[in-house]
């Protein structure tokens, strides 16, 4: 096997698993597949590719000697992470503009790789301010303030510990919308308020925005399959939050009258 | 006034409102992991998004669909703006900024309508008008919800056509202004 051959196996290799990581990572498709053929055209190579949700099919072609090389890769599904995509965003274009060569490009993709989402404890405060503030933005008391960033932080740990046991997102989704909406029920019971801002707000961290946004993005831009795709991803989350606040007003009676 | 009353009673301003839509936003920018370099620009967006929308609704009665639309595309062009000073693709913060506008309320209340339909024992009469309320909020949520997505993307549809890198807003502004001066120019030298 001659040099070149090896290096276009490098780069295809390389090229799927950025492709992978942007979609994985919340990028929508005409944006992944912009940053890849412009890292690929900065190494003298030509990408075509086909997404789908769940695997992506990549071909390289290198310009000089046209020789071709064609890869399949399973996308498995794994949270947003925003910063990786940027990252990754600048370095397609310092490939272009400061001409690095393939194993530069991939040393740097690795270290963009292990960015991890910030601290657990961070997430906890920032999302249960988050989830306390959306409940007073809907006209909620202070006593619902609080027991909203309570039941928040405890529906995100919730979510975060069987995503790391890597339980099926649905299933997550659901626990995690029904902890959160019996932590309010609770305290429903408990203290006799009637807690409506606190209802409606406690399940809102769990809004699917990425996929249901990406998913109008693909389908304006003309990726149709991987739009529907997207969107019934997020449909069925919408389902499963609806579900588990559903079980837990059951249980719990209904406070709504 | 007894204590309880004081502190379950209390009305929320508008100011204040604008405060923690900001908190909201930060919230879910945490949540999709923004890099630290633009979350400024998620809180002042997030702000700016939701006084939009609150000024409009204010303006317009209740108008929450226009509203949500137009506070949404005001989002998503100032989105294009910012991507240069903070070196982050817009959808990174334009996503966490317009999450503040998703409708909550109704959404919660469609849920809690459909609850009511579907707890009914067999033989109760179903009522008309759980029946219309349920249509009214799927309505108005679905379509505000439609609005606010196609508000963050249209932007990007119409300046993007190769990568926003390339369309710096106000050179953009300015280009075409010259343009059309030359044009006028033109014609006046022509005459």
């Amino acid at each position: 096997m001659n040099n070149s051959s090896i290096e276009i196996k490098f780069v295809g290799e390389f090229l799927s698993e950025v492709a992978i990581t942007l979609m994985m990572n919340g990028a929508n498709t005409s944006r992944t597949l912009k940053n890849t053929q412009r890292i690929a055209q900065g190494l003298g190579y030509e990408a075509d590719f086909f997404f789908s949700l769940s695997g992506v099919v990549l071909s390289v072609r290198n310009k000089e000697t046209n020789e071709m090389h064609t890869i399949v890769r399973a996308i498995p599904n794994i949270g947003v992470n925003f910063e990786i995509i940027s990252e990754i965003s600048i370095l397609s274009w310092r490939v272009v503009n400061e001409k690095l060569d393939a194993y530069q490009v991939n040393e740097h993709f690795n270290r963009i790789k292990k960015i991890r989402h910030y601290s657990k404890p961070s997430i906890w405060l920032f999302v249960g301010l988050a989830g306390a503030s959306l409940s007073r933005i809907l006209g909620g008391s202070w006593p619902e303030f609080l027991i909203t960033f309570l039941a928040t932080v405890l529906g995100l740990i919730i979510r975060q510990f069987f995503t790391e046991k890597k339980f099926n997102i649905f299933i997550v989704f659901a626990l995690a919308s029904f902890t959160a909406v019996s932590t309010v029920n609770i305290f429903r019971i408990l203290t006799g308020l009637d807690l409506n801002s606190a209802f409606a707000a406690s399940v809102l961290f769990l809004i699917p925005g990425v996929p249901l946004i990406n998913s109008f993005i693909d389908i304006l831009e003309g990726y149709v399959a991987q739009g529907i795709a997207r969107g019934v991803h997020g449909s069925v989350l919408i389902f499963v939050i609806a579900m588990g606040l559903f079980l837990s007003l059951f249980l719990f009676g209904y406070g709504f009258h | 006034m007894d204590f309880i009353n004081l502190f379950t009673s209390l009305e929320v301003s508008v100011w204040e409102k604008i405060f923690w839509s900001m908190w909201v936003s930060l919230g879910f920018a945490v949540i999709f992991t923004t890099p630290r370099r633009s979350m400024w620009v998620v809180a002042v967006l997030g702000g700016l998004g939701f006084s939009c929308r609150a000024f409009l609704l204010h303006w317009f009665d209740d108008q929450i669909v226009f509203a949500s639309f137009i506070s949404a595309s005001l989002v998503g062009v100032l989105g294009v703006y910012f991507a240069h000073k903070v070196h982050t693709p817009p959808i990174v913060f334009t996503i966490p900024a317009v999450i503040n506008i998703i409708p909550g309320k109704p959404g919660y209340e469609f849920m809690i309508s459909l609850i009511e339909v579907m707890t009914l024992k067999e033989g109760e009469p179903l009522q008309f008008n759980y029946l219309v309320e349920m249509l009214e909020k799927v309505t108005r949520t679905g379509f505000t919800l439609l609005s606010l997505a196609f508000g963050v993307v249209f932007p990007l549809l119409i300046f993007k056509t190769r990568s926003v890198k390339k369309t710096h807003l106000d050179q953009l502004f300015f280009s075409k202004l010259n343009v059309l001066k030359k044009k006028k120019n033109s014609e006046t030298s022509e005459h």
